[in-house]
């Protein structure tokens, strides 16, 4: 969740509950639901690694508030995160993540990004042939290479439908 | 855009190519505003989703079709307002063609078909033969000579189709979808057989949506609604990924 | 219902070239059967137009001298006749005299040559009466009593024209000079050798002159009746009821159409052949498009019943829009037949009604019409009923391409042409029996036409007076008396013109066939040193005196064949000949018995020629030595040439029916070729594509598709003439065997004519086969349509 609250102080500095309303408002029902503990976890852990800092805010009759603000290591941060291809398990979900949240910073560009995966998709598959060359005769490999082969087509066919409905 | 070298001149140069269909009374834009530079040897898969152009772009690399606007060259000479009956000479010497179906005239036999191809362009008989012999032996067809195109299944007739288009060693193929509809054993022989015509210095302009083939080129062109959105050399994968790690985050697909 | 009529408006409109070829051919035909009938009825044989034009009487009724008629019109026959039931109106009747016709002399020459000795009957020419129609010269003169207008056979048989002088002789012997003032015909008279007189019309008072006893004159009265097919009932009933004393001849106008329409069923029946078979042709054309049309729709018609239509429904509907089209066709063809008719005036049946358009009248227009549609719209339909068996699904695109299963074609040796003709002939030898169906269409409209052409040659070789089928001569007569010397001097004179070949002495007597039921005519020409080149076709020429060859008139009179003996009566004298061969006889129906000179012998005949037959050197057109010779020999005014007669009557509105039906072929030879040029167009069009990228120029692509369009016109027409050939020339024959002539006179086409229609055929053929690939600007690749 690090990078979500990154992105949504990239836009403008926010109350902890505030943020909360947005990632509910950006990702809409298909989303898990934060917890705001979890959110309040994320945030203090933000601070102390110094990527957002945060300030009181007095207020008559109520606890006081936090409003956190994002710094200069954390736009640093956030535009590694967005340049940087996505892997692992669950690239689809945090790709989207990326998606989603480029249109409202000027970190990243929505083609850009869909190219760059596409081309680090594309890459991986010539990896994935070359691996296949070479375990010529291990039928088990190849079942398992020709898995992620589907894998990464379907990511690249999805690819395309983000290009489609979003750009 | 990469690729385009200060000398010599590429092999195909498009500028601003636009062609648009006429579908009942309505003009449908296919190709947008396309420029591409294709150098010769490079081997360029096209991708993109139905309906993006890609086959437009192919048509018109090959002559097929005439664009609206835009130029086209070939070895630096404009060929885009080129009659048919020279479009069809150079296509005979210089072009080899493969279309996702309906590549084989259905009247003649294999052999024939191919042996057809080269004596158009203008082989002996003899060598035409020798050459028919050559290629179906590559492609392990030799002993469907004989068959008719009906005899043959999907994977053979594609292979066939490659080999009629190979037999006069042209310096640029044109590929739409050779591997559609293909199991993934013969497009695993089609690849291959590209890759090799590739390394004896083919230049391959490659129609397809399937991101393996794709990555068996030396360049990816993205379209997008008729226009280029992406045109990035193929690299090896990172070297990290290369360690056991790198392979089993690919590999796992929990997620 | 509303469903039906919408998709095969839509339909319709998307293929407005198919449905116009469909009408066209439909009409076409119509058109063509119907003016054919009425060209063939009417302008073949003007006779009917005639007959109408000179209120010929439909019954004529000549009557012996009775002396109970002491001058007057015979008032009590004709009323008595007039109240007989049918009978419209009885035409005045008029008085006739006989005479013996014995001498001519041509206008100017001094003295008259004898003539056969024949009867000639005048006939007073009474207000009210029919009057003939005048072909030469002009009618009576009211103040020249001498005065004569001569029948058109009658002046043939004495070789009279305007202004001769007959001399005839009266009831008592004496001779009296006539003069021919002018020529008639009068359509309800038999020929005078059929009738067995010559018929002649004068002022009554020349009758006065000839035959002063009123009680020795006949009458000759007509009879129109209200139902003109009743005529031969009619007469029998005018038998009874006179007497048969009285009568001493009654014709109908059946008997007058029968003895002169005897010559015209030869081209009659070959072109309405034709004109069958170019209902066939059309009908199969027809179909053709349909089904080529249906078999590229198979698509649409699978997709129509996957959406609810039942295979019934489907082939109502093709039915339907088939027959809608054909109806059109034949109403369209009918209304333009029926214009045609009355726009052209002399040919066609003059300002007759619709209904005369077809001999036989409105029942058979009718039934033509229905005939053309029935066979036109079964032969649309029979394609819907296979459209209706197209599987319900919809062909995938992509994984199979259609019609692969067959093996391959083997080149063999047709690999070493180059490679253009190769992929063409390819496509052919690959798909053999789909081109046949396409060739068997294409060979009907070939078999007629070969019909037809040979029609045009045959009539050409029989009418042509240089003697197509017979060798071309002249006939030649004395004008003046032989001078003492004998004929020496005239033949001699006649011989050494370089286009006679042979002069031949002759001579025309009538003859009695065995019974006295009929006559027919013995021509002596020639002797037996120099015998005439007959047209002998079947047994041998003749050899000796006594023999004789006969054309097949007179065989068919006499009951005989080759190599029987014969009896005939000549003046009252029985002879025996022997009939050793058949020639071919244009004249008088064939009903001739060629013989040699010296066969006549016997006391009566005559002792010298009267006519010399000059046979020409080849290549002499005979109306050019009729006009040269007599100046070329310095025999001016002293001989008289004449032409042979042939058969038919009215070449040129013949001619113009088989230009015409070759004009309708040549129509359904065209939308034949459109059929195959299309479909197989619509076949290639992958391969087209293909070859396109292969590299194949659009000239070569065109030569590609040319190929298959040519191979099936050459063959279509390498058959047709095959098979029409042989028929035709049994057909001819037959039809020649039929009117008299005699079997032996077809005549192909030359093998020019053959050459041209195979040339103009693949012409035709190749360039609209090549058509659509040079016009239609190159397709996308891909009937898949995919990524375009």
């Amino acid at each position: 969740m690090r990078h979500q609250l990154l992105a949504l102080l990239a836009r403008q500095p926010a109350y902890g509950y505030q943020l909360k309303q947005g990632l509910e408002q950006t990702f809409g029902a298909a989303y898990p639901q934060p917890n705001i503990g979890q959110i309040y976890v994320t945030l203090s852990r933000l601070e102390k690694s110094g990527l957002i800092r945060g300030t009181e805010v007095t207020q008559e009759g109520k606890p006081d508030k936090k409003v956190y603000e994002i710094t200069e290591k954390g736009t640093e941060e956030l535009a590694g995160w967005f340049e940087a291809p996505t892997e692992g398990p669950r690239v689809r979900d945090e790709f989207f993540m990326k998606l989603i949240l480029a249109e409202d910073t000027d970190l990243a560009d929505r083609l850009t990004l869909i190219n760059n995966q596409r081309r680090h998709c594309i890459n991986m598959m010539r990896g994935l042939n070359k691996l296949a060359a070479t375990e010529r005769g291990n039928r088990t490999s190849l079942l398992l290479i020709e898995g992620a082969v589907l894998h990464l087509q379907a990511d690249l066919d999805w690819l395309e439908r983000c290009q489609e409905e979003l750009i | 855009m990469t690729g385009s070298e200060p000398t010599p001149p590429p092999l195909l140069a498009a500028d601003d190519l636009v062609r648009s269909h006429l579908s009942g009374s309505t003009l449908i834009p296919a190709v947008r505003g396309v420029s591409l530079r294709i150098d010769r040897g490079e081997f360029v898969a096209v991708t993109g989703p139905s309906g993006a152009g890609k086959t437009t772009l192919l048509h018109l690399l090959g002559g097929l079709l005439r664009p609206d606007e835009g130029e086209l060259r070939l070895d630096g000479r404009r060929v885009d307002r080129l009659r048919e009956a020279a479009w069809a000479r150079l296509r005979r010497r210089r072009y080899g063609i493969v279309f996702q179906s309906g590549n084989l005239l259905s009247d003649f036999s294999v052999a024939d078909n191919i042996e057809l191809t080269a004596v158009l362009a203008g082989m002996s008989t003899r060598t035409a033969r020798e050459r028919r012999q050559e290629l179906l032996a590559d492609l392990g067809l030799a002993h469907k000579a004989t068959a008719g195109p009906g005899e043959l299944s999907g994977g053979e007739r594609q292979r066939v189709a490659l080999a009629r288009a190979l037999v006069n060693r042209p310096e640029l193929l044109l590929a739409d979808e050779p591997t559609g509809n293909l199991d993934s054993r013969s497009t695993r022989d089609v690849l291959a057989l590209l890759s090799r015509y590739h390394e004896q210095g083919t230049t391959i302009v490659l129609v397809t949506h399937d991101a393996r083939a794709a990555s068996t080129a030396d360049r990816v062109v993205s379209l997008f609604d008729g226009r280029i959105a992406d045109d990035a050399r193929v690299e090896e994968p990172p070297a990290a990924w290369r360690s056991a790690t790198g392979i089993r985050d690919v590999i796992d697909f929990g997620g | 219902m509303r469903a039906l009529l919408r998709w095969i408006r839509a339909d319709l409109r998307s293929h407005r070239l198919h449905a116009l070829l469909i009408v066209l051919a439909t009409g076409g035909t119509a058109a063509a059967l119907l003016l054919a009938g009425s060209l063939l009825g009417a302008a073949a044989d003007p006779w009917q137009r005639e007959f109408r034009a000179a209120g010929s009487p439909d019954v004529r009724i000549d009557l012996r001298p009775s002396a109970a008629a002491a001058g007057g019109s015979d008032e009590p026959s004709a009323e008595l006749l007039a109240r007989e039931p049918g009978v419209v109106a009885v035409s005045p009747p008029q008085h006739t005299a006989e005479t013996t016709l014995v001498g001519r002399r041509p206008d100017g020459a001094p003295t008259a040559g004898g003539t056969d000795r024949t009867t000639l009957v005048l006939r007073a020419d009474t207000p009210g009466a029919a009057r003939p129609l005048l072909r030469s010269g002009a009618w009576l003169d009211p103040a020249d009593v001498h005065g004569i207008v001569l029948e058109q056979s009658a002046a043939d048989a004495v070789w009279a024209h305007p202004g001769d002088r007959l001399t005839v002789l009266d009831s008592h012997g004496a001779p009296v000079e006539l003069r021919v003032l002018g020529i008639a015909d009068s359509p309800d008279q038999l020929p005078s050798q059929a009738a067995g007189y010559d018929l002649g019309w004068t002022l009554p008072a020349t009758l006065d002159l000839v035959q002063p006893d009123p009680a020795a004159r006949g009458l000759t009265l007509g009879l129109h009746l209200a139902h003109p097919s009743d005529a031969a009932y009619t007469a029998q009933r005018v038998v009874s009821v006179l007497g048969p004393e009285r009568v001493s001849r009654i014709t109908t106008w059946l008997d007058a159409r029968a003895a002169r329409q005897q010559d015209n069923r030869l081209a009659g029946l070959l072109l309405g052949l034709s004109g069958l078979a170019a209902l066939l042709a059309a009908a199969l054309a027809v179909a053709g498009t349909a089904g080529a049309r249906i078999k590229a729709r198979t698509g649409d018609i699978a997709l129509l019943k996957a959406i609810g239509f039942t295979a019934a429904q489907v082939a109502w509907m093709f039915i339907t829009e088939q027959l809608l089209l054909a109806v059109t066709g034949v109403l369209l063809g009918a209304g333009g037949a029926a214009i045609a008719a009355r726009a052209v005036p002399a040919p066609g049946g003059g300002t007759d009604a619709l209904h005369q358009l077809v001999p036989g009248g409105t029942a058979a227009t009718g039934a033509v019409m229905a005939a053309a549609l029935v066979a036109i719209g079964a032969a649309a339909a029979l394609p819907a009923l296979r459209a209706a068996r197209v599987a319900p699904v919809p062909p995938t695109d992509g994984t199979r391409p259609p019609a692969m299963a067959a093996r391959p074609v083997r080149l063999g040796l047709v690999r070493r042409l180059p490679p253009t003709l190769v992929l063409g002939l390819g496509g052919v030898l690959r798909r053999r029996s789909g081109l046949a169906g396409s060739a068997v269409r294409l060979t009907v409209p070939v078999v007629a036409a070969t019909l037809a052409l040979s029609t045009w040659s045959t009539l050409d070789a029989v009418t042509r007076p240089d003697g197509g089928v017979t060798v071309p001569s002249v006939t030649a007569r004395r004008t003046t008396p032989a001078p003492s010397g004998g004929d020496a001097q005239l033949t001699g004179a006649l011989a050494a013109d370089p286009a006679v070949r042979g002069v031949y002495p002759g001579s025309e007597i009538q003859a009695l066939a065995p019974g006295q039921s009929a006559t027919l005519t013995l021509r002596a020409v020639g002797t037996t040193d120099a015998p005439y080149p007959f047209s002998v076709v079947e047994g041998r020429a003749i050899r000796a005196t006594d023999e004789a060859v006969a054309g097949q008139g007179a065989l068919d009179l006499l009951g005989a064949r080759v190599g029987q003996w014969v009896r005939i009566t000549t003046g009252g004298t029985p002879r025996i000949l022997h009939i050793v061969g058949r020639d071919l006889e244009p004249e008088h129906g064939g009903r001739v018995l060629s013989t040699g000179f010296d066969t006549l012998d016997r006391p009566g005949d005559p002792t010298g020629p009267d006519f010399w037959q000059l046979a020409l050197c080849p290549g002499h057109d005979p109306a050019e030595v009729q006009r040269d010779l007599p100046t070329r020999a310095g025999l001016t005014g002293q001989v008289e040439l004449r032409l042979p007669t042939g058969p038919v009557t009215r070449p040129g509105a013949l001619r113009a029916s088989v230009v015409g039906l070759l004009l309708l072929l040549a129509l359904i030879g065209l939308v034949d070729l459109l059929t195959m040029a299309a479909a197989g167009f619509h076949e290639r069009r992958r391969d087209i594509g293909l070859l396109r990228a292969i590299g194949l120029t659009p000239g070569q692509s065109a030569v590609v598709l040319a190929v298959r369009g040519t191979a099936i016109a050459l063959a279509a027409v390498a058959v047709g003439s095959a098979v029409g050939i042989p028929l035709v020339r049994r057909l001819i024959d037959r039809q020649g065997h039929l009117g008299g002539i005699g079997a032996g006179i077809a005549r192909a086409p030359s093998a020019w004519t053959f050459l041209a229609m195979a040339a103009t055929c693949a012409t035709v053929a190749a360039v609209l086969c090549a058509l659509p690939v040079l016009r239609v600007p190159p397709p996308t690749r891909g009937p898949d349509g995919a990524g375009r």
